[in-house]
């Protein structure tokens, strides 16, 4: 193949873009991001976690076998997992683990690093959850820096038990090179002792359709982690404690509803009995952000039109997107459809602002359908910029940087979005009755 | 069915639409931006030419694209600028010649998918649908990910032919359980087509295995006491 190729220029464009962004947003790099380049040693991470198993991954400088020694103290890593192929990119998977029980583990070029992870509870099991939620994180720069900073004085020595991604997890491409810098460089204490589940965003999808993230990440497609299994790791559901987690593809696959996803979707939250459910997907269905989701044909409108019907139908209970580089909360709504100028002060189940020191807590029955759901647009964990900000489902609309944290704790939900700017402030909390 | 396939042809579209020239989007526009920088200094470089093109294309500025695509030809070859060519016939709804130019790409390149994507999918719409078929099939043997929605894709196409269509098309939403596991997405399309033909039985027996996750569905055992009644009021038809 000549220089002159698509997937060349394209390649070509990466490396280029990827050696601006880095010099300019790191300073200190030297780096090339290039897939030429020798690759850097990564993680590890943790993906694909159940009650009972867990994989771990990581890249290491040289080719080596892969070993995780783990065990239920710090000072005894007893048991050894080990693959005797010899590479650079390593995964194990462990197996008959104790559910809800914390491990420490060690792979075998951090042999002297002890991480730890803990497992969560037998499905369906209440157990206080902590969940990190960041959008368009990807820029691997100051910001994104600042809003994991932000993050971590918020958590102190909390444990986070999952970080989802609301996808362009990494700027421009979405390729390998970027995903050091933009993840891997950015969060590597999170991802070591935090599951790490992602939904592809449009940049995650321009390098190669998206084959780095799909490399990058094993994301659950069997059912074997709770919910109904999808059969591709664009889209997929898992079950954390109590709580029904799904990720949608809002950008490489078909959105229609005589699509794949879509009857798969509806299966899966048929047969859901978990007690809270939060849906998450790159394109928000409403936004008034640096995206509009007003404009006809795009993702944006398909997932309003086509997916928030199914969401009211199976009581989903949270929606979080991305792609707006901004922060909108929505009111609890429920039937909005259209276009911004169509919604209806009726379609609020809830006028308030949901805080325990404000007009009072979201409340919805357990296991109901057709109750209102917030919608939050968090796409500014890596940059924000100036917008109309005014769509009228939302209860809060602002450009400021920032990340989503959820806090479940048996029939409660407490949300907090927490931002480098001590004046940006949304919080609000969701009661579960009988 | 038969408003869910023709449905499905026409959403199966969408991916290959233009994109209207009201989509602004603030990162296309940083790197049309950056591509002209780096074009200022490299005026004639075909692959930046070619990504420049494709982002305009993005944004709905099919002039703009064509007159980079151009400049790509003139400085470079045809075949390797089939491709972003095809894509632009595709915004101007050209379709006839976005397929002869994704041809022309993968007589070179005879295993880039999006090309292949795009081609069956624009045979589609054109109604070439054995054509179409050709694609997904051929797709499917060279792509290293299998998505659900190929199969699916596929198997609606193929149910339109006569006289065996419906029988290809179990073939094929069989061959995505084989290769990606037991699919709810799959497997009811699998029943819809079962049904279409009559055969009662098979449909209640593809709807029992979906028993381990949606057993305890309220939808699930409706849909089972249905199939039941189906079978039991009417002999399935030889296949």
């Amino acid at each position: 193949m000549n220089n002159t190729s698509p997937q060349n220029s394209k390649y070509h464009l990466v490396v280029l873009f990827c050696l601006v962004v880095l010099v300019s947003a790191c300073g200190n790099s030297n780096s090339t991001c290039s897939d030429a380049s020798p690759k850097t040693a990564r993680g590890p991470y943790l993906q694909n976690i159940s009650s009972t198993s867990i994989v771990i991954k990581w890249r290491s400088e040289q080719q080596t076998i892969s070993r995780v020694r783990y065990g239920s103290s710090p000072n005894a890593l007893v048991a050894v997992q080990e693959d005797q192929s010899i590479d650079v990119d390593h995964e194990v998977g462990l197996g008959n683990l104790v559910p809800d029980t914390r491990y420490y583990y060690a792979v075998n070029d951090t042999a002297e690093t002890v991480f730890s992870f803990r497992t969560p509870p037998v499905e369906g099991t209440a157990r206080p959850s902590r969940v990190w939620i960041v959008g368009d994180s990807g820029t691997a720069d100051k910001n994104a820096k600042n809003v994991r900073d932000a993050f971590v004085d918020f958590n102190g020595s909390n444990a986070t038990d999952l970080l989802l991604m609301l996808g362009d997890n990494a700027y421009d491409s979405g390729a390998d090179c970027e995903y050091q810098r933009a993840f891997f460089d950015m969060y590597p204490a999170t991802i070591a002792a935090t599951p790490v589940m992602p939904t592809i965003g449009n940049h995650d999808a321009r390098e190669d359709g998206g084959a780095p993230y799909f490399n990058i990440f094993n994301l659950p497609i069997d059912g074997n982690t709770g919910g109904v299994p999808s059969g591709t790791e664009a889209y997929y559901s898992f079950n954390y404690a109590n709580i029904h987690f799904v990720s949608l593809d809002s950008e490489t696959s078909n959105r229609s509803p005589s699509g794949a996803m879509y009857s798969w979707l509806m299966a899966d939250l048929a047969a859901n009995t978990q007690d809270w459910t939060v849906v998450y997907f790159h394109h928000p269905p409403y936004s008034k952000g640096t995206h509009d989701s007003d404009q006809p044909g795009t993702a944006m409108a398909d997932m309003r039109e086509y997916y928030t019907p199914v969401f009211e139908m199976y009581g989903v209970d949270l929606v979080f997107s991305g792609h707006s580089h901004n922060y909108e909360r929505s009111f609890p709504i429920l039937g909005h459809r259209g276009t911004s100028a169509t919604f209806l002060e009726s379609m609020k189940t809830d006028t308030g602002n949901g805080r325990k020191d404000g007009d009072g807590e979201y409340t919805k029955p357990y296991n109901s359908v057709n109750q209102g759901i917030v919608y939050t647009v968090a796409g500014s964990s890596g940059k924000t910029r100036s917008a109309p900000l005014n769509h009228p489902v939302h209860y809060l609309s602002m450009s400021k940087l920032g990340s989503v944290v959820l806090d479940f704790d048996g029939d409660q939900l407490n949300v907090t979005f927490v931002s480098p700017d001590p004046a940006a402030i949304d919080y609000y909390s969701i009661v579960k009755t009988i | 069915m038969k408003a869910i396939k023709i449905l499905t042809l026409t959403l199966l579209l969408l991916p290959v639409l233009p994109a209207g020239p009201a989509l602004a989007h603030a990162s296309l526009d940083e790197l049309i931006e950056y591509t002209t920088g780096l074009l200022s200094g490299k005026p004639d470089n075909p692959g930046t030419l070619l990504d420049r093109a494709r982002l305009q294309l993005k944004q709905g500025n099919n002039a703009l694209a064509l007159s980079d695509i151009e400049a790509a030809e003139r400085s470079s070859d045809a075949v390797d600028v089939a491709y972003v060519r095809g894509l632009y016939f595709l915004a101007e709804k050209q379709r006839q010649q976005a397929i002869d130019a994704f041809g022309k790409y993968l007589g070179r390149y005879p295993g880039y998918t999006p090309a292949i994507l795009n081609r069956a999918k624009t045979y589609a719409t054109l109604g070439k649908t054995e054509l179409s078929i050709r694609d997904y099939q051929y797709l499917l043997s060279v792509s290293k990910v299998h998505s659900p929605d190929y199969y699916l894709e596929l198997a609606q196409l193929e149910s339109t032919l006569e006289p065996c269509g419906i029988h290809m098309a179990l073939k094929s939403l069989d061959r995505g359980m084989e290769n990606l596991g037991l699919l709810v997405s799959l497997q009811a399309a699998a029943i819809e087509f079962e049904l279409e033909r009559k055969a009662y039985r098979m449909a209640l027996a593809r709807h029992e295995t979906l028993k381990p996750w949606l057993g305890n569905t309220p939808q699930w055992k409706a849909r089972q006491k249905e199939l039941i009644g189906r079978t039991s009021q009417f002999a399935d038809e030889p296949d």
